[in-house]
């Protein structure tokens, strides 16, 4: 089977002995970008992915998304008057619990977000500030 | 059937000339690619991934000075974090006062060296911490193959490559460190050596671990022997490497690797140069088995990966947490004899429903019904249709279904434990049910699952004496919740066929037995855990074997479940013998012992045997060369597995007069091929004459005591079946012989199914005899004629498609006295040998069989007269003798010819 269709242009080609070598302030500079690039794109993706992980996990475990959406369905589905009432009355008081719980994980997650974006300029200023000194 | 392992249509190789700007397919032959101008493409479903020379030069050229520029930075920031964590304990001590009377560390402490060793040090934490993340995940992930329609691949064939409907992605990007530095480290003045990459490749961990899995053993030596050297697998220009790791990023993806590591390298390699095949052949293994290995640990390290409930990168699968019961409604009855299959689910990280792919969607899309939404899996016991609910209840907990039964769980009602809790005092079955079914009813978020429903017709409750399927009936025809039930197909027939409204009440949904490649699949997800049971090391030749031994042999379950049974008995069988490696030829040896059946690889002194069988048959069997050699080449056929596996190994059809060895020849067949003491199963026609005697032929359920041909062949399936005078059975009991000869399976009135694929059938008949007689008493010269004619006799008196389906029909000659004589011999022989049982010795002198046979001949009836004739005139005499006292042990016995005048 032969065919004529283009899947690249010959330009740009090099031969094997043309290849530029990399000197070794090159690759540190290489290095250095693929850092940054890892510290502050692709971690603080990975970061906010985690913190969604961590709110899921607490909502399962905490049953919150689950009885808030079932607000109103009586205690163990007991459809008498004491079944909504028991029902409703324990998720008034188990609800907010909850949501302290996954708040408090969002807001100590989220310092450490911002924590994790100045390390590494607060180690800098750590290390030229002993210099300084 | 051989197992599919899907390597096809996946992944098409390219070729790109640009001296004449031409597109090729590489199909069957691999080449390796010098030239520059010729470059070496992999389309997938939806991308095409190339690699250039440039890439190529200048991963040869920088990467050895990038990793030498790694290890050295990570040399350096190891050796910094160690002050760094002397530092940081210091300013802990410090805090509580602990260096007030040691000046000098409190003033080093307090100075500037300080706080510059604690700064560094945390800087080359995160270095190190960076590192290890980028060796552990390599930044780049390559995609899922997919199928590639048949559609565009005759696309392809007939109008060539559209690059336009290809996303491009460079296969650089996707070869991890570890292979690059395998590739580099054997790369030397722009020249690749293929044979010392092989071997830096053969000592990566890995791949020890892989060959160790195929049962491939690795030395020098071996290498040596196989001609694995420089010569064979050569050195090439650097540009070739374009050619081997297109060839590799092929193995990745058809391995379902995210990246391409040194082993798909060592695929490619094997895959390219006939040398490593043959090697690879040579060890009893091939490029599928290695590759379904790699796929193995690629599909292990995605699951090792997913146990963390804290990786984002695999789904979680919700538990329903701690105030779950509270939406729920109450079970509390329930609860004494079922089981929540959601929660147990979710404890877990096998995969379920493997194989079932459709039934599994059927079965979520019939329980996301407004109306009907009952289902029953219908199938074979050991189908899977229990992993079917449990994928349901895996799909529930990953949110993966319908609205209407998202956040349901399933509960799986014992039926054992129902029994078992109304037997207590103050206990009443009825009464259970009934208020079991109504929490059902009100807890609003069940989907009631029972296996094996149909254990609910028979069983009844004691104070009522209604069955249990009798209370729950008018909750399964109005139920609002979901039932699911798993039944056989006999027990289908049986209680559902029968009951319209209980038809009417459920969608039912066949499970299938699962493919060869779906079961194997199956059986490496259970290979930690039978691991860890039996304590010894699984190959995978050895779970290939356990698939198709299973699928070949096991009848009475289906595949998944009997290759499972399979596998756990070979385990524990290795471990009863203290094996800590399982090899395929272990499964062989083990399947062998429980099915009493030969199946493993033929030794030197089975094949030395098998080609004496003939001589040994003849030597027993007077006259009948043609039936002998028959036999004989359908038993050679069967041991060397070349024969058609879904027929019996033979069937026979023995015409001729009584007393021409028609039954002996079953007999001595049976004892040679099988063993001496193995026994032949033998069936008188001429019980069969009336219709209703089908029931001892497939056994009855009224009668279950009586043994019927089934319960013979279940119980020893390997081995020669006679049906002596079958023209004497009713003709519609001859027709089950059709299924038999087809087939190579009967099927009972019970439903069960027995195999006949290890068994010889011979079936005699008296069909001609006349004929052959009256013929041949005229003239021994008209042989054929009487053949002939006795052939047409029978043409008439069995059906052609019955007739059509023997192997052959053979016609006995009846003997002459020559054979007769031979026969007499035989006799004698073994007439002496009982007597030598006994002490004594009996002598005959050469004239004696020929007297014999002269005078004990009768025509028509064969050899029988002779062994009558033997019983009477000499066993007689002897035993007169040895009461009167005239024979002691140790005596001699001459047979004298006036005992026979």
């Amino acid at each position: 089977m032969e065919s004529k269709n283009l899947v690249m242009d010959n330009s740009g080609q090099q031969l094997l002995n043309e290849t530029k070598v990399d000197s070794y302030f090159e690759i540190f500079i290489n290095f250095l970008n693929e850092f940054l690039k890892w510290w502050y794109i692709q971690m603080p993706i990975w970061h906010i992915r985690m913190m969604k992980r961590i709110v899921l996990v607490l909502d399962d475990n905490l049953s919150f998304s689950l009885l808030f959406r079932n607000f109103f369905l009586p205690w163990h589905r007991d459809r008498s008057i004491m079944g909504y009432i028991v029902g409703i009355i324990s998720k008034l008081v188990y609800l907010p619990i909850a949501l302290s719980i996954i708040s408090t994980a969002i807001a100590v997650y989220t310092l450490f977000f911002f924590f994790w974006l100045l390390l590494p300029p607060s180690i800098l200023v750590f290390i030229i500030r002993s210099f300084w000194i | 059937m051989a197992i599919d392992y899907g390597w096809q249509n996946r992944t098409i190789l390219g070729y790109h000339s640009k001296d004449s700007d031409r597109y090729g397919v590489i199909s069957n032959k691999f080449p390796i690619l010098t030239k520059e101008l010729e470059a070496m493409f992999l389309i997938t479903r939806n991308h095409y991934f190339t690699i250039s020379t440039p890439q190529i030069s200048n991963v040869i050229t920088n990467f050895l000075r990038y990793q030498k520029f790694n290890d050295k930075k990570r040399a350096i920031a190891n050796i910094l974090v160690v002050p760094g964590i002397v530092v940081a304990l210091g300013y802990i001590l410090r805090l509580f006062d602990l260096f007030t009377s040691i000046p000098i560390i409190e003033s080093f402490l307090a100075s500037s060296i300080a706080d510059l060793l604690f700064g560094f040090s945390i800087l080359s934490v995160i270095i190190l911490w960076h590192d290890y993340y980028k060796d552990k995940s390599h930044p780049t992930k390559l995609p899922r193959t997919e199928l590639i329609p048949q559609k565009e691949l005759e696309e392809i064939k007939n109008i060539g490559f559209q690059f336009n409907r290809y996303s491009h992605l460079d296969t650089i990007k996707y070869i991890t460190d570890p292979t690059l530095n395998v590739v580099c480290q054997n790369v030397d003045k722009n020249k690749f050596s293929v044979y010392s990459t092989f071997i830096s490749l053969l000592q990566i961990p890995t791949i020890e671990e892989i060959l160790k899995r195929a049962d491939i053993q690795v030395d020098a030596q071996e290498l040596r022997d196989n001609q694995i050297n420089n010569e064979t697998l050569p050195t090439y220009p650097a540009t070739t490497l374009r050619s081997i790791l297109i060839y590799a990023l092929e193995e990745a993806l058809l391995t379902e690797s995210k990246e391409v590591r040194p082993e798909h390298l060592f695929l490619a390699l094997c895959k390219v140069f006939p040398v490593l095949q043959k090697f690879i052949q040579f060890n009893n293994s091939s490029l599928d088995v290695l590759r379904e290995i790699v796929r193995y640990n690629a599909r292990l390290r995605i699951k090792r990966g997913s146990t963390n409930i804290f990786n984002p990168n695999v789904p979680y699968y919700k538990k329903g947490g701690v105030a779950e019961s509270w939406v729920y409604g109450y079970t509390f009855i329930l609860s004494h004899f079922s089981k929540d299959l959601t929660k147990e689910v979710a404890k877990t990280r096998d995969v379920f429903g493997i194989g079932h792919d459709q039934s599994l969607e059927a079965l979520v899309s019939t329980l996301g019904k407004v109306n009907n939404k009952n289902a029953l899996l219908i199938g074979e016991a050991g189908t899977g249709k229990s992993s079917l609910i449990y994928g349901v209840a895996q799909r529930i907990n990953r949110g993966d279904v319908p609205i209407q039964i998202k956040d349901k769980r399933i509960i799986q009602l014992d039926i054992n434990a129902l029994i078992a809790h109304s037997s207590k005092p103050d206990q009443n079955m009825e009464e259970l049910v009934t208020k079991a079914m109504t929490e059902l009813s009100r807890a609003g978020d069940v989907i009631l699952f029972i296996d094996e429903i149909q254990e609910l017709m028979p069983t009844k409750a004691e104070q009522s004496g209604h069955s249990i399927a009798g209370i729950m009936l008018p909750y399964i025809l109005n139920s609002n919740f979901p039932i699911v039930g798993t039944v056989n197909n006999s027990d289908y027939k049986k209680y559902f066929y029968t009951n319209e409204s209980l038809r009417q009440s459920f969608t039912n949904i066949e499970v299938e037995e699962v493919s060869l490649d779906d079961a194997l699949y199956i059986l490496e997800t259970k290979i930690n855990s039978l691991e860890s049971n039996f304590n010894c090391y699984i190959t995978f030749p050895a779970l290939i074997a356990a698939v198709e031994l299973a699928h070949r042999y096991v009848k009475d379950r289906k595949l998944p479940s009997s290759a499972v049974q399979t596998i756990e008995s070979a385990c524990s069988w290795a471990q009863a013998n203290n094996l800590e490696i399982l090899t395929a030829d272990n499964v062989a040896k083990s399947v062998s012992i429980q099915k009493k059946i030969n199946v493993t690889a033929i030794s030197t002194e089975e094949t030395t045997d098998l080609m004496k069988l003939e001589e040994n048959i003849r030597k027993r069997v007077i006259g009948q060369d043609e039936a002998v050699f028959s036999i004989v080449d359908a038993l050679r056929r069967a041991r060397t597995d070349v024969r058609n596996p879904n027929k019996p190994i033979g069937a026979y059809l023995f015409m001729g007069p009584t007393g021409v060895g028609k039954t002996h020849i079953a007999k001595v067949v049976c004892e040679e091929f099988f063993g001496e003491d193995h026994k032949m199963i033998r069936i008188d026609m001429s019980e069969y004459q009336e219709i209703d005697s089908i029931d001892k032929f497939l056994g009855s359920s009224e009668n279950p005591n009586s043994v019927s041909l089934i319960d013979q062949i279940k119980r020893n399936p390997n081995t020669v079946v006679l049906f002596d005078e079958i023209e004497k059975a009713n003709p519609q009991i001859l027709d089950l012989f059709l299924q038999i000869f087809d087939e190579g399976r009967l099927t009972s009135n019970m439903g069960e199914t027995v195999d006949f694929t290890n068994a010889i059938i011979i079936c005699t008949s008296n069909i001609g005899s006349k004929i052959l007689l009256d013929t041949l008493q005229k003239s021994q010269s008209l042989w054929e004629e009487a053949k002939s004619r006795a052939l047409i006799e029978l043409n008439h008196s069995l059906r052609p498609e019955l007739l059509n389906r023997f192997d052959k029909v053979i016609v006995f000659q009846p003997h002459n006295i020559e054979n007769l004589t031979k026969i007499t011999i035989l006799l004698l022989n073994d007439l002496s040998k009982r007597l030598t049982e006994k002490g004594f010795i009996i002598k005959w002198n050469d004239q004696i069989p020929m007297l014999i046979a002269n005078k004990a001949q009768i025509p028509g009836m064969g050899a029988r007269p002779i062994r009558r004739y033997i019983q009477d005139n000499i066993e007689g005499k002897i035993a007169k003798e040895i009461l009167e006292g005239n024979l002691k042990s140790g005596d001699s016995i001459t047979i004298k010819e006036s005992w026979i005048m």
